[in-house]
């Protein structure tokens, strides 16, 4: 169990710059904001370390999508769409 | 070059399917389905998991989306827009599903002590995988973060899942859940924090991460 070290002054806390993780990294802070926040994150490894594991998980999930790949559809689902569909239905009919 | 290319053929495609379907030539519908199909039932499988709920979302959005053609302005692609018809049907199948257990995002969280400082407690690796300690590669860490996101409560789950992989902006993903663009976005920042946990033990066993110190953000930057 460790703690970040660095805190003084003006610059925001640990807790201050990780719920507002977001908005900083999608450009949404004022820039005066985003100033301290970048000193915050220059100033304490465990955040900036926190930091970067956030982004890696985004980018993890975006590659679910990316690189997964597609499954086959299976014959028996196409036929029961269109099946479906010539009779009219209007809902699912486990496929 | 070459993606700007395809990518044009996919919108001439998508603009020929639309106009067979249209004039109702004969194999168009079986045409939609067999092009599109398959992507869509990999967004179903994201979203429900289980094969037999993903199966019938699937239906349900074909269906959904034959009854809708004659309205459909072309606002969007084809394409584009059957993958929205088939999230909508996913979260109607959700809805009426029961729900499993699940743990409270809470334990998940960053914990702090009363001066604002982060107490950094990471989980044990719980899914050491194969080769308990060895890199991970591509597939592995595919399951890996399919199996994290599957650890998340539902209500976080199908927001990151919206976001962060069928890459719905903040407004979309909002409008489909029934929410506003503020509590989407809180949702959202807390299902990557709790993510962001449960993946940190094993971020050292990912060889293929590259450089995530790249993160000047803009505005919905880190999913593009």
């Amino acid at each position: 169990m460790t703690e970040c070290s660095k805190q003084s002054g003006s610059i925001p806390t640990c807790k201050h710059c990780i719920e507002f993780l977001m908005a900083y990294l999608d450009g949404e802070l004022p820039a005066s904001e985003k100033a301290t926040f970048d000193a915050h994150m220059a100033a304490c490894p465990p955040c900036h370390e926190y930091l970067r594991s956030y982004v890696a998980s985004v980018k993890l999930c975006g590659q679910q999508r990316r690189g997964g790949s597609v499954p086959e559809m299976p014959e028996e689902m196409v036929r029961a769409i269109l099946a479906a569909r010539e009779a009219g239905g209007s809902g699912s009919s486990g496929a | 070059m070459a993606h700007a290319d395809t990518q044009a053929a996919g919108v001439e495609a998508d603009a020929e399917l639309l106009r067979r379907l249209r004039t109702g030539e004969s194999g168009a519908y079986e045409a939609l389905v067999r092009e599109m199909g398959p992507r869509l039932y990999a967004t179903a499988l994201r979203i429900l998991h289980r094969e037999e709920d993903a199966r019938d979302a699937v239906q349900d959005a074909f269906l959904s989306a034959f009854r809708s053609l004659p309205k459909f302005a072309g606002d969007s692609s084809l394409s584009t827009w059957m993958h929205r018809i088939a999230i909508n049907a996913c979260l109607m199948k959700l809805r009426t599903r029961r729900r499993k257990p699940e743990r409270s995002i809470e334990e998940l969280l960053p914990r702090y002590s009363d001066n604002g400082h982060r107490v950094q407690v990471e989980l044990a690796d719980q899914h050491g995988g194969e080769r308990p300690g060895a890199a991970l590669d591509q597939r592995e860490t595919g399951e890996m973060v399919r199996g994290a996101i599957e650890e998340l409560p539902e209500n976080y789950r199908i927001v990151l899942v919206l976001r962060d992989i069928e890459g719905l902006d903040t407004l979309e993903a909002a409008t489909v859940l029934g929410m506003t663009e503020n509590a989407l976005k809180t949702r959202l920042h807390r299902a990557r924090q709790a993510l962001r946990e449960l993946l940190a033990p094993r971020m050292g066993r990912i060889s293929e991460l590259g450089d995530v110190t790249r993160v000047a953000g803009g505005k919905e930057g880190l999913v593009s």
